[in-house]
């Protein structure tokens, strides 16, 4: 069995979190994830001249939640916006000196915090609209926050998703989203890739019903 | 260090680590028959097993030696559902029981089979109603466990098994009573159940051994196959120290047990007080009192989750245990905490501390000064606020 290990520079992270708490007046800010499953981030920024001059983030989480929280916090301070919204949770990680594939779900969510909190400013005080259309490419792109916590890849990349379809409207089921999923049955991440799934899909409120199946390739 | 994770595991006592040494590199003759040297081992392994009978109060039944608690549970399920008729089996346990349980009904369910885990109630605790109601002619097996592994309630084993017998006197019961050996008092003449299983290394023995006790033989089907040894149930080399190593673990920890409930309630009681005294917004899981074993505290710390609490007081050289899905290896919710009501938030931030032999009552006070802290700081870095 793999042990699992956090890097010396995680855990300086975890101990010392760089830029936590919450701003006041913020110029945008969001909150991603859920306690339901597990982590949940919070970001806050202050933008001016079109750069981040603070940031700071709140987290429930455990460490690997708090330090990537921590770090790229630290990579988008004092970066102009359309820099830091080309931060990645590569960009994150590697910082970190690795993460424990079980725990690269907590970058991504860090990195989506930061974007959501971006999003929030540019909306607010750019009247730039993020509305995408939600489409099957649109739910590729969702699915691809989806983590298998035993590769440390999404399950797109992974090519762990066999079929997706997305009844629009005008279709039959306007709002169904069927996928196939192909996990083995000895995998452990199975239950967790699926809650993982369907928790990023029932976020999008043009979801109404998910017929997710598992099948063995 | 303040180690309190001894519902992980314990370490090996000396008096079982003096009794296990023999058998390592001077007398490793397994028990062949005809030899000198074979059948002093034979001796060996029958005063074993007479230490096993007569530590739960038999004179005469069936010990089958195996790899642990989880493979004991295993070959009591399968032994007697090999030749079962699947749908027309009916198995029943609770929500709670221990995964070495629930994970084999689950794929008998698969196959075919009726599979009851019924519901406890919000302490963990099993009606005895509700069980007889699950019962019927089809039930093959009702498995139950005395202690549970997570929240330390402690089902009323007498009460359950004494009505189980009223449906039907030959429904096959399985007592995993793994958590229970260090402070119950086990008599398995009054008892009644068919088949006891227990762990050696949560009983200050060693690793990779477990148990199965039977008052009478027969009633399994073997699972496993390779050379008769010992046991037709756990065929190939036996396990010469480990064996010795379990017996005298058990013989010890059932001579003791008024001892260490004394021992561990006074901490057991302690800890309770001074968490509940300073650390605000916590909420015990399971029950309080009598009902809960007296070497298990476990309480959710709202707002919070459990990995950075353990991982900070690991720092402080501080041993417990989390049922945040964070910290176990498949990230799942603690399934335990969720059948006794507690949402995800409250499972995520849940601590299992468990006391034993070597604590004592002076580590109470560090351990809560130096958790009060942690929680406080990482309550106040939380999205989730009060």
């Amino acid at each position: 069995m793999a042990v699992i290990k956090y890097t010396d520079k995680v855990l300086e992270h975890f101990k010392n979190p760089h830029n936590v708490g919450e701003l006041e007046n913020p110029d945008g800010a969001a909150t991603v994830g859920s306690p339901a499953c597990g982590d949940q981030v919070s970001v806050f920024l202050k933008v001016e001249n079109d750069k981040i001059q603070d940031i700071s983030f709140l987290s429930y989480g455990c460490a690997s939640n708090i330090a990537t929280g921590s770090i790229v916090t630290d990579l988008a301070k004092g970066l102009p916006v359309e820099d830091a919204k080309k931060l990645t949770w590569k960009d994150a990680v590697d910082k970190l000196g690795g993460l424990p594939p079980v725990k690269v779900h907590c970058s991504v969510l860090a990195v989506d915090g930061l974007r959501a909190a971006i999003q929030d400013y540019e909306s607010k005080h750019l009247g730039i609209s993020h509305e995408r259309a939600v489409d099957e490419s649109f739910l590729l792109d969702e699915l691809k926050k989806v983590i298998h916590p035993g590769l440390g890849v999404n399950i797109i990349d992974a090519k762990l998703v066999k079929y997706l379809r997305f009844q629009g409207e005008g279709d039959e089921k306007p709002g169904l989203v069927e996928i196939e999923i192909s996990l083995e049955e000895t995998d452990p991440y199975r239950h967790n890739v699926l809650e993982e799934i369907h928790e990023h899909l029932e976020a999008i409120p043009q979801v109404q019903e998910i017929d997710a199946k598992v099948v063995e390739y | 260090m303040i180690y309190m994770d001894h519902y992980r595991t314990t370490p090996v006592s000396p008096e079982v680590k003096r009794a296990m040494e023999p058998f390592w590199s001077e007398q490793f003759y397994l028990p062949v028959s005809f030899t000198r040297m074979g059948t002093d081992t034979a001796e060996v392994l029958d005063n074993a097993k007479a230490r096993v009978l007569t530590s739960l109060g038999l004179s005469q039944g069936e010990v089958i030696f195996t790899g642990g608690g989880t493979a004991a549970n295993n070959l009591v399920i399968h032994g007697l559902m090999r030749d079962a008729d699947l749908s027309q089996s009916s198995l029943v346990s609770t929500q709670i029981d221990h995964p070495s349980i629930t994970t084999p009904l689950e794929f008998y369910r698969k196959k075919g089979a009726k599979v009851s885990l019924l519901k406890v109630d919000g302490e963990g605790l099993l009606d005895p109603d509700r069980l007889k109601e699950n019962l019927s002619p089809q039930t093959r097996l009702v498995a139950l466990t005395w202690v549970n592994h997570t929240i330390g309630s402690v089902q009323d084993i007498s009460s359950l098994v004494k009505m189980i017998r009223e449906v039907d006197d030959k429904i096959p019961v399985l007592l995993d009573a793994t958590m229970a050996v260090n402070s119950m008092d086990i008599d398995m003449r009054d008892l009644g159940v068919d088949y006891l299983t227990l762990s050696a290394h949560k009983i200050y023995g060693p690793k990779g051994m477990g148990a199965i006790v039977a008052p009478r033989k027969g009633g399994l089907k073997p699972t496993l196959f390779g050379a008769v040894s010992e046991s037709v149930y756990w065929p190939g080399g036996e396990n010469i120290p480990g064996i010795v190593g379990l017996s005298v673990a058990l013989e010890q920890a059932q001579q003791r047990t008024d001892k260490y409930s004394n021992h561990t309630l006074t901490i057991r009681e302690a800890l309770m007080k001074a968490l509940e005294r300073e650390i605000p917004d916590i909420v015990l899981n399971g029950p309080r009192g009598e009902k809960r074993v007296s070497d298990n505290v476990n309480y959710s710390f709202r707002f919070i989750e459990g990995e950075s609490v353990m991982m900070f007081l690991d720092f402080e050289n501080i041993v417990v245990a989390t049922g945040s899905a964070c910290a176990s290896s498949d990230l799942k919710v603690n399934y335990i905490l969720s059948a006794i009501g507690r949402d995800h938030e409250m499972a995520h931030g849940s601590l299992r501390i468990t006391p034993g032999w070597s604590n004592s009552l002076d580590e109470v006070e560090p351990l809560v000064e130096t958790l009060k802290p942690i929680v406080e700081r990482l309550r106040a870095q939380s999205t989730i606020k009060k």
